[in-house]
């Protein structure tokens, strides 16, 4: 009986998650988009901070980093530093999302794009395209949750019953709570982890090395492995370029998701606040990445690096812990899919269907979080009980195109001369060459090949948008109101001759 | 028809974009290749202790920013 407390322990958690999402939205009318999707736009900037930086935190966090520094050791910390400088971009664009959204109704991205393009089939295409490396992050993430349940069950529960129990479980609050389940589950998830990372990470430490400092785990790696404690690392693929690219591209990629979260804040100020502290939460990596630095020497000939935080506490940890890390990685793996599934449902209804089928905002509402069934059912679960090798693949795909949509954002808060033809071919010459540049001919010159599709696509964006016709100086207004006169001051005299 | 990309109108603002790519930098290709080696400080790699710093000294620049009031 003992051995299935760590199972009972991550149930647990589940069972809590459910309670607190479903009851997030109580006596709220969630037929309505802007309710359901963005919480009526009424949460503080704890929340935002919770909502945003468990977002952010993956299962990654507990399986992907420790097996990184399992395999390769410091470039690992590549992704504390891209989500520190994550936080820059959600402290400077949120509050203008925000406002933006306010002021015009849009609630997603997509939206947004189509309102400053004045292009409903463009910020359609962007829905559907940015969707594909979204789903991909939220498959991933289901196929984590479902491992840890395989495991914390020892194999009682199969994966493709995993992935239909945490699928199930994010449904029952986010079809019944939105935006407001994903708010509070974070909440509670995001402190889950921050204590269970240091709890972990503390243990292993003292169980390793009989105290609580971590310089006896590194004087040993520098003394026996010292290719671990520099770039490009053990296994030689990340040096310095790739380092700095890799985050650079990162920082260039604005998901719908964040976009959404955004959306969610009660007031600039709240996001700006919640930003500014965010980089804070991403500590929570360092312990889980020094568990790593000792399953070198623990599990020499462990096949899966990524599941070598998992192996160390069943095998060494006491049960409580051991089934602590299983709800702390259930946790991660749910709080960052959550809000992909929500995304991609409140996008596609909003900004593909309704244009499409010319739904009226109250039929667009009531469909908004129906989305969820048949996006968990058609495409996440198939997709990952079969855990197809090629996932990874249209990951990166994903990520190269959300970070091409950057030009996009670009022409909506810095270039009011921005078309949508060139916001279109840029999109395309920069997708094409981040796709060549991924499989094809991987980084040239350790160059990270999304910085290629971006170096491709601002050039096409900035010189096709010269040559065709910008937006109208209505548009143009509304969104540059200090900027409208500049951009038609040679047109303006014309127009007045026209009108005599 | 000009074609002008907005930027900073104030020196607050100025110095706020300053303050950013000098944080970006020091994550990156100039500064990272000067720490690329085995030494520990306070007890881990010193890329590991300066993702730290760096955790700690970009939520202090946006502080920083906020208080000044460069970026609206």
């Amino acid at each position: 009986m003992g051995i299935y407390i760590p199972f009972i322990i991550t149930v647990s958690y589940m069972v809590i998650a459910v309670i607190l999402g479903y009851s997030a939205g109580k006596g709220r009318n969630m037929d309505d988009a802007e309710e359901w999707g963005v919480g009526s736009r009424s949460m503080g900037p704890i929340m935002m901070y919770l909502l945003i930086g468990a977002g952010g935190v993956s299962a990654y966090t507990f399986m992907g980093s420790p097996g990184w520094a399992f395999s390769k050791g410091v470039p690992v910390l590549y992704v504390v530093i891209y989500l520190t400088y994550m936080a820059i971009v959600a402290w400077y664009f949120g509050p203008k999302v925000w406002e933006l959204g306010k002021k015009y109704n849009h609630v997603t991205q997509s939206a947004a794009i189509s309102d400053r393009y004045e292009s409903k089939q463009l910020g359609g295409l962007a829905s559907i395209v940015t969707s594909i490396g979204i789903l991909a992050y939220a498959i991933l993430q289901t196929t984590g949750a479902a491992y840890i349940l395989n495991v914390m069950s020892y194999g009682l529960i199969p994966t493709w019953v995993g992935v239909f129990i945490s699928l199930g479980v994010i449904s029952i609050y986010l079809y019944k709570s939105g935006l407001k389940a994903i708010g509070v589950t974070n909440a509670f998830q995001g402190g889950l982890m921050l204590v269970v990372s240091w709890f972990v990470g503390l243990w292993a430490t003292h169980q390793f090395t009989g105290g609580y400092s971590f310089r006896p785990i590194f004087e040993r790696v520098k003394a026996d492995i010292p290719e671990f404690m520099t770039l490009p690392g053990a296994l030689g693929d990340m040096n310095v370029t790739f380092w700095t690219t890799s985050i650079l591209i990162s920082i260039f990629s604005i998901w719908q998701t964040h976009w959404i979260q955004w959306m969610g804040a009660n007031s600039k100020k709240s996001i700006k606040r919640a930003a500014t502290l965010l980089p804070t939460f991403y500590i929570v990596l360092i312990p889980m990445i020094v568990v790593g630095f000792i399953g070198i020497f623990m599990y020499p000939n462990l096949a899966n690096p990524d599941t070598v935080a998992i192996q160390m506490a069943v095998d060494n940890m006491p049960v409580i812990v051991a089934g602590l890390l299983g709800a702390g990685t259930l946790a991660a793996a749910m709080s960052s899919s959550e809000p992909c599934i929500h995304a991609t449902a409140l996008s596609y209804s909003k900004d593909v269907l309704q244009p499409l089928l010319k739904w009226d905002d109250d039929t667009a509402g009531k469909w908004t979080r129906r989305l969820i069934f048949p996006i968990m059912v058609f495409i996440i679960a198939p997709i990952s009980i079969m855990e197809p090798a090629s996932l990874v693949y249209i990951l990166l795909i994903g990520y190269g195109f959300i970070g091409q949509a950057f030009p996009a954002i670009v022409g909506m808060f810095f270039w009011p001369r921005a078309t949508k033809q060139g916001t279109f071919w840029g999109l395309f010459g920069g997708f094409i060459v981040t796709v060549l540049f991924s499989f094809v001919y991987p980084h040239p010159l350790g160059v990270h090949a999304g910085i290629w599709g971006l170096l491709v696509n601002m050039s096409v964006f900035v010189t096709v948008s010269l040559m065709t016709k910008p937006a109208s100086r209505e548009t143009i207004e509304r969104f540059f109101p200090d900027m409208v006169d500049e951009l038609y001051e040679e047109d303006t005299p014309t127009n007045t001759i026209e009108a005599k | 028809m000009k074609a002008t990309f907005r930027l900073p109108n104030t020196g607050k603002g100025w110095i706020s974009l300053g303050l950013i790519i000098f944080v970006i930098l020091l994550g990156s290709w100039p500064v990272i290749p000067l720490l690329n080696n085995e030494t520990i400080i306070l007890g881990m790699p010193i890329l590991m202790t300066w993702s730290v710093i760096i955790i700690f000294l970009t939520t202090f620049i946006m502080w920083f920013i906020n208080k000044i009031g460069g970026i609206k």
